[in-house]
Parts: structure tokens; sequence; C-alpha cells
């Protein structure tokens, strides 16, 4: 992040960004449209639970977590039945109950299984994985009012690294979008 | 340390309703709740007791925070010593051998394939409560669901003990898994039991790490929360401060550094939602798969067509019965819980398990005309010995206890009455584990008269499912006392002011929430 | 020290240091057999080996202690090795083999040996030992010897266990003040030659010899040679079990005492007067016999005839279970129905008889009928009585065999003398009179048991401590040895010398498979094996033989006997030892004027005889007794041997105990079933024992099982069941009269099959010959419900499976064709041979290792028996309630109340695993350990099974076998935790960890592990397993077969142990793809069906159906033994109800009683 720090705060450190608090939902809601709005890219909204419709009042594309899952389910599906026909079918085939090596049928059950976990994987981890976590390190942790975003805080946090940004007009784009206790974040 | 008692929130705000569509309905101060309006117009408020977000989090988290209650202790040394007492049977099955237990010839499954399926069956409303009534929107279930998702959990680490105990060589029961050996031998894929390792490992995980996804914004609150802690107390202790750095610690390397940003919202609530979509299939077909055990078995009795979607229905309800077994005392224990939980939620419940033990009841009467017209006499008579043989007092009980006493939820006064549920859920666990003991013992008479034989358990039989009781109740007492009980987050996400596009009420009488610092 | 006589696998029986018992009993515990590498190899590197887990640890032993553990076991398998024996030291005669090329001895492959195994009482039977590095490990018939001919009997079967049966005496000890002091032989030696001497002065007054009554020309010449030295010493034969009655029978009939032996293979007409002949054991029973019925039961196609069996008797018996027509009558009522038989068939030998004319509530057709038939059968008819009736009904019943022109044809009566003529009554009064008179002072006892099983009476015990000397010489430390000043262990007949006459007359040598186990006497620093003596060696002793030998003592009385000498004579021995009896040599019945009945001496003992009391209701206060010997341990003398222990008697199905036997209605006078304790009395003395409920009992009659209640016999058999000698007197031998009433308590019976009934299941097929001879050739063909055609013959149209749809198996069409080796194999049981003796149980017993569990485990469900002999009990009553069959489910017991008597069938069936080509099992296993080969066999592999169990639960045949425990190498005594051995340590053998247990119990069982067959895997606890249609016979005739460079697998190129155990040859073993084998012809005779084949599991074990041959006069026959008229295709239109699949559907409706036992047993 260093090397889009152009701005630095008093006391010499490098500033990540800029952050202000909200009071409500919609006082929010409303924030983040302004924002938007003022063709600000790297910003975010941190809320103690997802607030209906901020995707929209943020300009936010769709998530991309479902191309995941569905490729773990195809993967884990098709994977449970290449291995089932491997192991029961052409490594080392018994006579079990005369029925045939590859029956299929009896190997739907863990098919669907394998399909379901591997998915469930893609699922979460490719949550993780697009949200970069774990991340244990953030600037916001160091300002102690950002605690409240678990707690009842509502909060947009613009980045130093957004062209848009400059410590004094970001100031004033928060204000204007109805933040109060807006603070500079050192990095 | 809360600064306020969580339990006493509530009737501190006694009959003030936060949702502006059900302003009318008047909190009854006895039950202090007022959710059981019988007018279809009006719709009953998610949460009760006038919440905000603030006092949301001060609650649940109170819980954890604030000195443990008097009975906690006890009660987990008790359920920690019965899980002890698991672990002997166990040790003493393993170094002795299956013969322990009351098995015989024509009985090869005892008890320890009953309590799997018994247990398997509660699990499953752990993920019906949050999958499947997560993708129909039944907002209600947000007060439960994590409680429900832990019993999931809990219960299917029970259950998965016992179909790994029962085997006869432990120490081999890997080859269950695909892992190449010196035998070269793969395990047999067109073998239930196999299904079933599938089915069950895959539940397990799929439900732990859903419930674990579900908590990382509960952690973070928490994390948080241990950390202003340590910043608000001047006077704290070298011990303490140890303590809150473990728990911040732990709770800071459980919550992955989330930081309850919208962009990561959108991509979880993404995620949630299609787990929860992954996992409807999957709980069902757990269950059925659970059932293939039987029913892929040429045993008369077992041999039955109708055994997943029965399997299925009999899950939700024990499971259903379990989770209202936990919450109505956790409910009378923790009295602020009653604003989230409502008797809304309580009597809900009790509509499904009448529904469910009345599809279990119909399951069981449909198996007579299925074995009637099947027109083979080992069937019929497999049938006519369940209900009339050596085990006529299982098969009464498994009826009466599931068919017979949740029809007494049709009466408004048994619905809305906890302790009456909670006797009546009690009922609907021992039915729902006579409900496989009578499948399982129908084994006792099969197709050889010859070899027809009685099934009785041994003491190490009963011990180790009493046991598995106290697994159940320690893993859950620690939940209790460590990790969110209900889902933060999801609960301010029902409260009305949650809903950027209403305008918030004006709070009255809350503690002053915006602007300034706490 | 011995370096010599050492044993490798003995090793860890004893550590070196610890201090050695006091020779009591505790000094036959086992742990002393063969002092060995512990003593040789007496290092600490050594001992510490020995102590660790073997031998999964040996790589750890390090360098120098390695090489000499190495050292130490080249060194001692060196040593034994030469003997090819592992720790056994070798005979010093040669004794031949049975196969070609005795020199190649392979390892790995068993030798045959032939000889043979005295009975009791007399008779013999010619056996096969196989002997693995010279270890016998299973006795087989000898094909040659015309009793066996390959076929053997129960206890035969369980002999080699009692080889290695590790509570056998193991040395010479002797009772000083009371306290047994070990000797060795050599001072025995001593001492007898001394002793006896002084009965030189004497004539040998004051000496008496108790012994086994065996036919050994041997031990006969031996008796000559004491009764030469001492004419006056009293030379005793007893055994508890005689068949006096035939002797005196047979004196009265014909004048001198005689053996009957039957020709029951050219009998098609057969009455049996309460005879127990078929099964395998007492009453004269032979292997000869039964094989005789089976050739009678043979039918292939519709025109064949075959047997009539009429059983006449109050016990049901095998032989009332195979019967046609079976009538139910009081022990003391059948010499009137035999008197009322003869005055139809021999008038004159009942001439002036009151019983002839005596009251008798039975239907006339039993005596018309009967006689008509038996008659019109001439020459192809006998009657065989039983041992429980008097010498007078064996008199008349020679005499009506005689009027049936049965003498020279279907019977024959060999003429006894010297031992086998004597009067084992006789014998015992005798001996006790003398000893109450003090006339003894020098009391031999050989094999004998008499302070266990004499005449309650004579108070034997009492009198034997009075005599001043006693010796005894038996296999075990049993009551009388314990009672006796010298106790002396006797050699295994597997160990020794001897020789045998056969019931029919056959001669054969006894030769010994090893040297006779024993104990080296440490305390007497003596190297001397202190192994058993055979009789013959002691008796030489005795009379101071110029022979110590047996060997030459056997081959004495041969030379002696034989007309041959030199060259001659040497071959014929060497003959007779290859063959395993002389050539020639069957023994010559009674031919001519001396088979001709003597009827007055007949009409005279008739007179003798009373008519019986007339019929009345049941009273408890005066019942008639019958003892008989158990199915399973005899007189008790196979009290110590598990697999008997645990072998179910064949009818009641319970083992390891001997309840009092009594009618349903009987029982229900008293208002008891299973378990519940009664007193009989009988002569004033009283037994408290359990009950026992039989249908087809006479009421009024209690049934009392000698040979149980040991109190010294070995940790198996002490104090196991109930000793009924305690009632027996002199007088009543067989049968007496008594009271029962209840007692207080319940008792605890393992029965293996505690529900009696078939359910209306079309599992054991039966039909009547008649319905046979009509229907045999009818095939149908009709569509199914899937529009499939289906042929049902014969034995597809019963049951549910004729009119229900078989399940379709849905890869029908693209099956892969997995059975398409050349070999296929399957087996096929004759239901109508099978008489349900189970010497395949114990055959398979012995070939596969199969565990004995022990009471407790039985009790519980948990018997191992990989074939098991179903036996049901089906009623010719049409109204079961008519019948006084109550209730439900949920009742007290099993056929609660009822009628009993005649109305009673019984239904054996084998069941072996079926082998089904669509097994359930295998689907079901997890991890691939029950799969199929390309042979058609349902393989177990022990090693991958992990126990799930489930296998066990879709088996519908309920043939698979679990080991809950640790069977394989546990202890036998019925008691698994082993807590004898724990006791006064901790409080509960519970507390134990089992390694350590087994510690503890320190190898106890090491030595009945010599017994184990080592082709066959020991199985573990934590696994499944299950008839494997002996794979590894299988396997080892697929080797000889390709070493042999023969085409294919001739027919009956080798059996299944069953199928070669089995004496009325029901079982066919074979390769199906060979159209021309007996298995694939039984398998396309009409009669063929497979149990339970609705559920398409495809068996390859196939069933025929049982037919019966009733007499029309007495019982109507059934042409049409399906339902609705006979046409199975009538049936898919109706409704189905539950109960019409009726398997027994020409005789009613079967007993459906599901019921639940007071003792928790279900029913």
């Amino acid at each position: 992040m260093a090397t889009h720090t152009e701005y630095t705060s008093e006391s010499g450190e490098p500033i990540w960004g800029i952050f202000g608090e909200f009071k409500d939902p919609s006082a929010i809601y409303h924030g983040a449209e302004i924002v938007r709005d003022a063709g600000v890219k790297k910003w975010d909204v941190h809320s103690p639970f997802p607030i209906h419709g901020m995707d929209e009042a943020m300009g936010l594309s769709g998530p991309k977590v479902g191309y995941l899952v569905a490729f773990g389910g195809m993967l884990g599906a098709s994977g449970a039945m290449l291995m089932q026909w491997y192991m029961n079918a052409y490594d080392y085939k018994f006579i079990v109950a005369d029925k045939p090596f590859f029956a299929w049928e009896q190997f739907l059950p863990v098919t669907f299984e394998l399909g379901v976990l591997i998915s469930a994987f893609f699922a979460i981890f490719g949550m993780l994985a697009l949200n970069k976590l774990p991340m244990f390190y953030h600037p916001l942790f160091k300002k102690e009012r950002f605690l409240r975003a678990s707690d009842d805080g509502f909060f947009i946090a613009i980045e130093a690294r957004d062209s848009t940004f400059n410590p004094e007009k970001s100031r004033e784009l928060l204000e204007r979008a109805g933040a109060f206790n807006i603070e500079l974040v050192e990095e | 340390m809360s600064p306020v008692d969580p339990d006493a929130y509530g009737a501190q705000n006694l009959g003030k309703a936060s949702d502006p569509a059900a302003v009318d309905v008047v909190r009854d101060p006895e039950t202090i709740d007022g959710t059981l309006v019988d007018d279809p117009s009006v719709r009953a408020p998610l949460v009760l007791g006038g919440r905000d977000f603030h006092s949301v989090t001060e609650t649940i988290c109170g819980w954890s925070e604030n000195k443990a209650p008097g009975w906690w202790l006890p009660a987990f040394m008790f359920s920690a010593a019965t899980a002890g007492v698991a672990g002997l049977m166990i040790l003493y099955l393993v170094t002795t051998g299956v013969g322990v237990w009351g098995l015989n010839n024509p009985v090869a499954w005892g008890w320890a394939i009953v309590n799997f399926v018994w247990w398997v069956g509660i699990g499953h409303a752990g993920t019906l409560i949050s999958a499947i009534l997560c993708i129909f929107k039944q907002k209600w279930r947000t007060s439960i669901n994590r409680f429900a998702e832990a019993m999931t959990i809990f219960a299917v680490i029970c259950a998965g003990t016992f179909p790994g105990i029962h085997v006869g060589r432990i120490w081999f029961a890997w080859f269950l898994f695909p892992i190449p050996n010196s035998n070269s031998i793969w395990p047999n894929f067109k073998s239930p039991l196999l299904w079933d390792v599938f089915a069950v490992g895959t539940y397990f995980t799929v439900s732990l790490l859903f419930w674990y996804m579900g908590m990382i914004p509960d952690i973070a609150t928490f994390r948080d929360r241990a950390i202003k802690r340590m910043d608000l107390r001047k006077t704290i202790g070298p011990f303490q401060l140890a303590v809150g750095k473990i728990a911040a610690f732990g709770y800071g390397v459980a919550s992955l550094g989330w930081r309850f940003s919208h962009r990561h919202w959108q991509n979880y609530e993404k995620a949630y939602i299609l787990l929860a979509g992954i996992a409807t299939p999957l709980v069902l077909s757990v269950h059925s798969v659970v059932s293939f055990d039987f029913a892929v078995a040429v045993v008369p009795g077992w041999h039955t067509t109708i055994f997943p979607p029965y399997f299925v229905a009999g899950a939700i309800f024990s499971g259903f019965a379990m989770v209202l077994t936990l919450l109505i005392p956790a409910r009378a224990l923790y009295p602020g819980m009653k604003d989230f939980v409502t008797a809304r939620t309580i009597e809900n419940m009790c509509k499904i398990i009448t529904v469910t033990g009345s599809m279990v009841g119909f399951a069981y009467i449909m198996e007579f005309f299925i074995a009637w017209y099947s027109a083979s006499s080992y069937e019929s008579e497999a049938f006519i010995i369940r209900a009339l043989g050596p085990y006529w007092w299982a098969y009464f009980i498994m009826f009466f206890c599931n068919v017979l006493s949740p029809q007494v939820f049709w009466l408004k006064w048994a619905r809305s009455t906890p302790w009456f549920i909670f006797i009546v859920t009690i009922f609907v666990n021992i039915g729902m584990w006579f409900e496989r003991f009578v499948i399982v013992t129908t084994l006792s008479s099969d197709f050889m008269p010859s070899s027809w034989g009685y099934y009785a358990p041994t003491y190490v039989d009963v011990l180790t499912f009493v046991g598995s009781l106290g697994i159940f109740m320690t893993l859950f007492l620690l939940f209790m006392r460590f990790l969110p009980m209900l889902a933060i987050s999801e609960v301010k996400n029902v409260l009305p002011q949650a809903n950027p596009h209403a305008a918030p009420p004006p709070p009255a009488g809350a503690p002053a929430t915006n602007g300034e610092a706490r | 020290m011995s370096k010599a006589k050492q044993c490798p696998s003995s090793v860890g029986n004893e550590p070196a240091t610890k201090e050695r018992e006091p020779l009591d009993r505790s000094a036959a515990t086992g742990r002393a057999y063969w002092r060995s590498l512990d003593e040789i190899a007496d290092t600490p590197e050594f001992r510490e080996f020995l102590e660790r887990e073997f031998p999964a640890s040996a790589s750890e032993l390090a360098g120098e202690s390695r090489r000499d553990f190495l050292r130490v076991m080249a060194a001692s398998i060196a040593l034994v090795g030469a003997a090819s024996v592992p720790g056994c030291r070798r005979s010093d005669h040669k004794i031949l083999p049975y196969n070609r090329d005795p020199e190649d001895v392979i390892h790995g492959k068993p030798l045959f040996y032939g000889t043979a195994m005295l009975l009791p009482g007399g008779g013999a039977e010619g056996l096969l030992a196989e002997a693995h590095e010279g270890r016998p490990t299973k006795l087989e018939g000898n094909p040659l010897h015309p009793i066996n001919r390959g076929k053997s009997g129960v206890f035969a079967q369980a002999a080699a266990l009692d080889l290695y049966d590790p509570d056998r005496l193991v040395q010479p000890t002797r009772l000083a003040k009371g306290e047994p002091v070990p000797v060795t032989w050599r001072q025995i030696d001593g001492i007898a030659r001394s002793h006896f001497r002084q009965f030189d002065l004497t004539n040998g007054r004051g000496l008496a010899f108790l012994v086994s009554k065996v036919s050994s020309p041997t031990r006969d010449a031996m008796r000559n040679r004491i009764l030469e030295r001492w004419p006056e010493a009293k030379w005793l034969p007893y055994e508890p079990i005689d068949n006096e009655a035939e002797l005196d029978g047979t004196r009265i009939a014909f004048g001198r005492p005689c053996r009957t032996v039957h020709a029951i293979e050219k009998a098609r007409r057969i009455l049996s007067i309460e005879s127990d002949w078929l099964s395998g054991y007492g009453d004269g029973a032979s292997i000869a016999d039964q094989r005789g019925f089976g050739a009678g039961r043979t039918v292939t196609d519709t025109h064949d005839d075959m047997s009539r069996l009429y059983a006449v008797e109050s016990m049901m018996t095998l032989a009332g279970a195979s019967a046609d027509n079976r009538l139910a009558l009081k022990p003391s009522e059948i010499p009137a129905y035999v008197a009322k038989l003869a005055g139809r068939i021999a008038p004159d030998a009942v001439a002036g008889s009151d019983l002839a004319g005596a009251e008798l509530d039975i239907d006339s057709a039993w005596i018309e009928s009967v006689a008509a038939d038996l008659l019109a059968h001439r020459g192809a008819s006998v009657v065989i009585v039983g041992a429980s009736q008097p010498a007078e009904v064996h008199g008349l019943v020679a005499a009506i065999n005689s009027a049936l022109g049965a003498i020279g044809e279907t019977v024959h009566y060999v003429s006894v003398e010297g031992d086998e003529a004597a009067s084992s009554l006789e014998s015992i009064r005798t001996l006790s009179r003398d000893m109450k008179a003090g006339r003894v002072e020098t009391l031999v006892t050989i094999d004998t048991n008499p302070v266990y099983d004499a005449p309650v009476e004579l108070d034997f015990a009492e009198r034997h401590a009075k005599v001043k000397t006693t010796m005894h010489l038996s296999l075990h430390f049993n009551e009388t040895a314990a009672a006796s000043t010298y106790r002396l262990n006797k050699a295994h007949f597997l160990e020794s010398w001897g020789d045998a006459v056969a019931a029919d007359g056959a001669r054969s040598v006894i030769q010994p498979m090893v040297e006779p186990l024993g104990y080296v006497n440490a305390e007497h620093s003596d190297e001397e094996v202190q192994h058993g003596r055979t009789d013959l060696e002691f008796l030489a002793m005795i009379v101071d033989d110029e022979l110590r030998d047996p060997f030459e003592i056997v081959r004495r009385t041969w030379g002696n006997a034989s007309s041959l000498s030199g060259e001659a004579f040497e071959k014929r021995w060497r003959q007779t030892l290859h063959d395993g009896f002389e050539p020639g040599s069957a023994g010559s019945a009674l031919r001519g004027n001396r088979a001709r009945v003597r009827t007055n001496e007949v009409v005279q003992a008739m007179g003798r005889l009373r008519a019986p009391a007339a019929r009345s209701a049941i009273d408890l206060s005066d019942v008639e007794v019958l003892f008989r010997p158990s199915a399973t341990l005899f007189d008790g003398r196979y009290a110590n041997n598990g697999w008997l222990q645990e072998l179910p008697d064949p009818m009641s199905k319970v083992t390891w105990d001997n309840p009092a036997i009594v009618s349903p209605a009987t029982a229900k006078a008293m208002g008891l079933v299973e378990g519940a304790m009664i007193d009989v009395t009988v002569d004033g003395r009283t037994l408290t024992l359990p009950i026992w409920r039989q249908p087809g009992l006479p009421d009024g009659l209690v049934v009392l099982e000698l040979g149980y209640g040991r109190e010294r016999v070995g940790r198996v058999g002490d104090g196991v069941g109930f000793n009924t000698y305690k009632l027996r007197t002199g007088g009543a031998l067989r049968r007496g009269t008594g009271k029962i009433a209840a007692a207080v308590g319940e008792f605890t019976i393992a029965c293996v099959q505690t529900h009696w009934a078939m359910e209306g299941r079309a599992l054991v097929r039966e039909a009547d010959l008649v319905a046979w001879q009509k229907h045999g050739d009818e095939v149908i063909v009709d569509q199914d419900h899937y529009g499939r055609e289906r042929r049902l013959d014969f034995g597809d149209r019963f049951g549910v499976e004729s009119h229900s749809p078989a399940i379709v198996d849905i890869y029908e069409d693209d099956q892969e064709h997995h059975y398409t080796n050349r070999l296929q194999w399957a087996m096929s049981i004759d239901l109508n041979k099978c008489i349900g003796c189970a010497a395949c149980t114990i055959a398979c017993q012995a070939e596969n290792n199969i565990p004995v569990v022990g009471k407790d485990q039985v009790n519980r469900g948990r018997e191992m028996h990989w074939i098991r002999i179903d036996r049901y009990y089906a009623s010719q009553v049409s109204d079961p309630s008519e019948a006084g069959f109550e209730g439900d489910f949920g009742d007290a017991g099993p056929y609660t109340g009822g009628r009993t008597g005649d109305d009673v069938d019984v239904l054996m069936m084998p069941v072996p695993c079926q082998q089904c080509e669509n097994a359930p099992c295998e689907t079901v296993c997890p991890v691939n350990a029950t799969v199929h080969s390309p042979e058609g066999l349902n393989d177990m592999a022990y090693n991958r099974c992990i126990g799930t169990r489930y296998c066990a639960n879709n088996c519908p045949y309920k043939v698979r076998r679990f080991n809950f425990f640790d069977y394989a190498t546990k202890r036998l005594d019925g008691d698994y935790v082993g807590k004898e051995a724990l006791d006064g340590v901790v409080p509960s053998a519970d507390y134990i960890p089992p390694r350590l247990r087994q510690k503890i119990d320190e190898g106890k069982d090491e030595l009945q592990t010599m017994q184990y067959n080592p082709d066959v895997t020991v199985r573990e606890r934590g696994v499944m397993e299950k008839c494997t249609y002996c794979v590894q016979r299988i396997n080892e005739a697929r080797v000889e077969v390709k070493t042999r460079g023969l085409e294919g697998m001739p027919d009956g190129f080798f059996e299944t142990a069953c199928q070669q155990a089995c004496p009325t040859e029901a079982i066919v073993f074979g390769n199906k793809s060979d159209e021309n084998s007996r298995v694939s012809q039984q398998r396309e005779n009409h009669r063929s069906y497979g149990m339970l084949s609705y559920l398409s599991t495809k068996p390859r074990t196939t069933y025929m159906v049982k037919l019966r041959n009733p007499n029309p006069a007495i019982r109507a026959t059934h042409e049409d033994p399906f339902h609705h008229g006979g046409g199975h295709e009538t049936h898919s239109d109706e409704t189905h109800t539950g109960n019409h699949d009726d398997g027994h559907a020409d005789a009613g409706v079967i007993l459906r009683l599901p019921v639940l036992t007071s003792t928790g047993g279900l029913a």
C-alpha cells in the first residue's frame, strides 16, 4: 500500500485513508449513494450486518462465489464417479453379489455427497479468498471508534489509494454524505 | 464485562415493541411476550423489548462475558463426568470386544446403531433451520439457528462415535476410506454403509463449516469487545490481563480479521445462501442414506422404499424436538433470550413437530399396508411381530410418543406453555429413539424362525448411550459459555431499524446510541 | 533336563523360574506339558523373548540375543525335527501312512493314517487320522472300513480334540496321607511288581479289575494272562451304559448272547421300537445303519420307491424324527404293543401272554396295518428294538424278525463272548458286594469311572474308599481317580497301539499318531517323560508280561490268532496297518439252526411281563422315568470336550446342559416352562434340575440324560449340568418310576434354537411320496408378473415363491458374466436323507478351527457353528386351537400346552452358507471383505474384515458367525473372561485388560491349538466368519489335480468336511458346470429347490424336498402338497394372506407361535 501513499499525517505516518461514522442504516445508505456518485472507487462501507440494498448504493456488481460453487460441485461429483470407477471397476475388480463392476447407479450417493462437499469447500473458502481473508492486520483496526462496527457503528472509509483521494476533499465528501466523527487513518 | 445485566434488559423494556407494524402488540406482563397473535393480518414482532443494535450486542455478548451463572459449573461437571463414563465404556469395548454389548447372531446391530441414527436425526434440525428456513426467508429462524446448528454439530459428533466404535476391529476402521493400502483393496462403493461414511462425513464437514462461517462476524464482535474490555479496565490484574489477551487472540484468530466490510458482506451473504442451497439437498440426502442402511438390505421390515422420506420426516421431527428441549430451559435460564426467541418462534416449532409427527405416523401405518400389499408373508409377519411380538412395548412407546403425543399441539394452550412443550419434546426424543430401536430389533425375527433370538442390551450399551448424552451436553455447555449463542448480526438484521428505507422510530427510552462514544 | 523331548509350541507355558506347584490337579492343568525350551534355553535373553508378545517384536531382538534366539530355535527344531513332529516324540515303531508314499512327508500336506476307535460297550469305528507334520488334527472315516466307508460319527470326530485336552492326566500320582505325591512310571513299575506278586499266594483272591467293556482281542488276551496267573482274581467289564437287554434277549431267543447287526439298506419296511439307532450313539447305533437308512431313502425319479419307517417310542429320537409314522407310547406300554404286533406276525411267540391281550389305547391300524405291511415285505422288513426295553421284548423282537424272514437278510445276530458278553450290572454289583464284604484288597480300574456312574444304591464311593489299594488308569483326572490311591495317566487311542473289532467283526489295529503327551517329572530329576500308558502296557506291567511294548503285545495277539506266519504274516500285518483293518475279517453271524429263535423260551419269558396300567390323567406323583445317554457327552466321558458340550442336542438343541425332558402337557400340568426347576424323585432320592418341554413325548414321562454333572473332569466339564446318575439304581438302569414336583428357582439353559415352529414358511419343504409320484414330473411354465417365462417344478411350487413374483435383478440383461469358470461349486442337501445326527456340524468344527464359546455366549446367541441343523416341529392337526396350542406372541413359552404324542412331525435342515450368487452379504460389506470368487464361492477375507456385522444382518439364512470376543484363543470352560484365574487378585476379571488376561491365563489352551487345521485361518475377535465350502480342500484338490495331470476336476475327487462325515450321504458337493456330476444331477432333479429363492439370491446350496412315506391306514396321505387345488397359477389373482404359503403344506397347518420364554429367549 505504501506505493500509493501520497499523504502523510501530522506525525509523519503515511495516510491509509479516511473514515466517517453514520448514525443508522438509512443514513449510511444515502451516504454511500453520495460517495458512489462522487466517483470514488476504492472505498468501503462497514456495518454490523449486511444492509439490504447496499450493493446498489455502493454500485457494486454481483458476487462471484456462485461460479466457484458450481465449479466445485461439478469437480466433486465427476471426481467421485471417476474414483469409484477406478477403484471398483478398473483397478481391482471384485464380483460383488454378481453386480456389474461399474454399477453406476450404486455410485450415485457417494457422487452426490462428494459433489456437495467440494462445492461447500468452494463456497466457504472461495468466499474467504475473494474477501482476501484471513487478514489479521488492517489500519482501521487501530481506530478505537471503528470497533463499534461490530456493535452498532456504521462507517464509510475511503482509501488513500483512490484517485479522488485528498484528505480535505474526502473529508468534505464524507461530511456531505452525512458522516460525523471523520478521522484520517494512518497505515 | 457487559455493563448491563443481559437478562435484566428485556424486563426493563417491558411493553415496548420495536416493530412499527406490530405496535399494537402489547407484551403480556405474565409471559413477557405478546407475539402469539391469532390475527393473520398482524405481524408479530421478531424481537421484543424495544431493542436497538447495541442492546442486542450487549445481551448476547453478556452471556459469555459475564460471570457464569451458578448452575453452569455444576452442570458442566456433571456432563463431563457422564461423558467420561462413555469414554470408559468405549475403552472397555475396544480392549475386550464387541461382545460386551448385548448383540447376538440375528441381532448383530443393537443400541450403537440405534443411537447413531437417533443422533444423526437430531442433528438434522440445525441444518434444516439454518438452510431450509433461510431459503424460505423465514426470519424467525435467526434467533434459533445458531443454537440449532451447534446442536447439529454436537449431535453429529455423538452420532459419528457409534458407527466408529461398533465395528469389530476399530483399528482397521480406516479400511472404510479410499486410502491406498498394502492389501490393494478398495472399499466397496456398492455398500450403503460406505455411502453412510461419505454422507455423514460430508454432513458433518459442511455443517461445521456452515456453523463456523455464520459465526465469523459474531466472533469478530467478541474480539472487538475483548479488546475494548482490556482497554477499559484500569485496575486489571495480571491474570485477568492474560486471560483477556488469550480471549482476544483466540477470538481474533477465529474471526479471521473480519472487519464488517460491505464488500465482504456481499460475498459472505452469497456464499451463505449458496451453502444453504447445497445443504438443503444434503440434509435430505443424509438421512435418506442412513435409511439405506436398512432399506437396501433384504431383511423384512427393513427393505422398504418408504424409508428415505420417513427417515427425513423423523429426523426433522426429532431435531426440532431436541432444539426445543434445549431452548426452553435455556430461555428460562437466560431470561434475556425471551426477547429474541419469542413465544411465536416456539409455537412455530411446535407446529412443525405436529406436522412431521403426523407424517411419521402416516409412515408407520403405511408400512403395514405396504407389507400386506407385498403379498410376502415374510414382510407382513415382520410388521406384525414388530407391533405384537416380543418388542410390542417398544412399538407402543414409539407410536404413543411420536404419533399421539405431538397431537396435543393442536391446542393453543399446549403449544404456548413452555413447560408442557418441554415434556412433549422429551416424549418425542424418547419416541424417536424407540423408532430406531424398533427398526433395528426387527432383526430378531426375520426369515429363519430357527435363528430368531431376543436382543437385550448390557450395562455397557446403556452407559455408552448415557455417556453420549454427556458428551453432547458437555459440548453444548461449552458452546453456551464461550461462543455467541444467538446470531448477533442476523438478529440485528431483522430489527426494524435495520431497514435502510424505513425511517427509524424515535428510540423511546433506549440508551443513547448515536454520537457519543461509550 | 531333557534336551531331546521338547516342543517349541509350548514356549511360554511357564516361566522357568516359577516354583512348580504340588502335583494335585494343578499338575494336570496343561502348563506343565512338554517341559521344553524354557528349560533348555534357560538364558535371560530367551526368557525375555518368551515373555514378550510372540513374535511381532522379534525384530527388536538386537544383535547377540537375536542370534542366540535363532540358535536355540534351530537347535530345538533340529532335535525335534528328526521326528518331524514339532515337540512330540516320534513313535519308535513304524506306522504306515495311508498314502502311497510314506517317505514323502511334504510340509503343508497332511498324511492320513488308518486307525480305529473303540466304542464303549463293544464295536469300533475304522478311522483315518489326518496328521499335519505329525500332529493329528482331524479324524475321518476310513473309506475301506466296512462300517465307516469314509463316514464317521460325532464322537469319532470329536476325539481329535480329546487328544489335546489340557486337563488330561499328565503323570502318575500317588495318594499319601490324603496328599497327592507325584511319582514316575518307573516307580509305579516297581511298586506294581512287588504289590501284585503277593496275590500269587492267594491265586489272586482280593484282586479285582473293573475295566471298560470293549472289543479288543489283545485286551482279551491280556485278561486271559491275568486270569491264568491269578485264577481267583475278578475281571469285571463295566460300562454305565450297556446294552444288556440285547444280550439277555438274544440269550432268550438263541441261547447265546448276541450283538444285533442290521442291514438297513435292504429293508423296505422298518419298525423302530424305542430305539435311537439313527443317532450315532447308544442303542447299538452304527454308521452302517445310518448309511443303510440313507440308501433306502434315495428317490431320484417318480418311479422310485422308498423305505417306510415306523417308530413306536417314548422319547423323541432321531429315528422318530425321521419316521413316516410315529406312535408315542410310554415305555411301559411298549412291550404290550410289541406283543400285540407279534400276535399278528409271530403268534407262537406270544401264546398265552397277558400282554398280547392287554388293553392299549391306540389306533388298531398301528397293529393290523403295520403287521400286514411288515409281512408283505417279508425278508425286506426289520424290527429294531432299543436298549431301554427289557430283555423279553428283545427276545420277542428276535422272534418277530425271524417270522418276517429278516434274520440273515436285514438283521444279523452276531455271537459275542468274553468281555463283550459280560453284564455290566452284574460286574458292578459283584464288585460292590465284594468291597462291602472286604473281599477286595486291590482294585484296578481301567477307563471306568464307577465313583461317578455306578448305580446309586451301591454306595460305590463309600465302599471304594475302604479298599486298601486302588489303582486307576484313565485319560482324565476323574471322580474315581480322585478317590484312588494311584492315579495313572492313560494314553489316548491316537497315542497308542491297540486293536479293535467292529460291530460286524472287522478287526483293526489302532495305530498311534503321536507319542503320548506327558510331563517331565522335574522333582525326580528324571529325564523320562511321564507320558501316558495304554491299558495293554499297564496290564502287561501288572502281570509282569515278558512283552512290555504295546506294539509287540498287539502283534503277538495277531500273530497267535493268525494262521499265517513269517513273511506271509508280515505282509498281512503291513496290509492291515495300511488299510486300517484286516481285509476280509468281517465277523460271522448266526446261521442255520443257530439262528433259529427258541420260541418256547420266548413264550416263557413273555410270561414274566405284566400288562401296563391303563392310561389315566397325568399324575405327577407317578411318572415314568427314562434314563438315556446324552447325545453329546454319551455316558459323561466326553464331558471335557468343548466341541461336544457345545454341540446342540439334536432334538432339544440345548447345549451345555441336561434338563429333565417332559411333554408339554406334563409341564403344563405343573404350570412350568423351560428353565423352571423341578424335583425328580426316584426310589426315594431326589434331584433338582430344570425342565425342558419336548413335543412328541407321551404324558407322564420324564426323560433324564446321563453324563452331566461331572465333579472332576476338567475345566470344560466340571459342574456342567446335573448328575442324573444320582437317581439311577441297578434295578432301573434304563427306566423306572418316580415322581416330579415343581421346585423353587429358575435355571438358564443355553439353547441354540429357541423358536420351534417354521411359521408356515416354505423353508423345509415336505411332501408325501404319493404327491411326488403324482406331481414330480410336472413342470409348470407360465409368465411371472414381469412377463418373463418361468418354470416351476415340484420343488419350486411350495411356498411364497410359487405365487409371489421373484425380485427382479435390474442387471439381468447387461450382466457381465462373472461365473464362467469351468469349476462352479455347488452343494445339494437331500432333506429326505438327512437324519439330523449333527456329524456334519462337528466335522466342520474340527476342519475349520471353529471355536467353542461356552454356555454364557451360546445363551447370548453367539454360537459359532458354520453348519447348523435347524429343527422344526410341525403338526398334523389342522386347527392349532383344537390341538390346544395356545397363545400367540408374548406367551410364556413355545408350544404351550397342547396335545402331544404322535401328532408332531420333526423336520431337520442342515444350513451351511448358501453361497448365493447374488449374495446379499456382499453388497453391504463396505470394505470388500466378502466377495465372490469366479468359481461361485462367497469368500471371506478375514484380514480385510473390520466387523461391521452388516453382512450377518443381511444374510437371509443367518449363517454368518461373528467373533464377539477372542474365542479362538480363549479358554474352553464356558467362562470367557477367565475369572477363575483372577479370583483373589482383583474383584472382577473385567478389570484386567484382555492382553494381560491372556498372559495370566498363560497359554493354558495352547495345547488345544495343536488341534488346529493349519490350512484354515484362526479368526481373531471382531471378524465375521462362515462356511467356505471348505475352500482349503478345494484349493488342495486343485493343486492335486494339476500335479497328477488330470483333466478338469473329477466328480467326487474330494469332499467337504460335512459331506465326508454325513453318514446318509445327504450332502453332495461338486462342480455344477460338469453336467454329469452328482450335484448337477441333483440340482436338475425336480425335488430340488433353493431356500428363499424368491429373494433372487440364487443360492448354490440347494435342498431336495423331504418325502414321507406314511402308511395310509394310519395317516391319510396327501397327493396335493400345494395350495388351492394344486395349481399355483390360480393363485395370482387371489388375495394373499400371510399364512397360506405353507411349507408343510400336505400336513395341515404349521404351528405358528413366536413367543418369548420366561428366561428372556425368543422362542
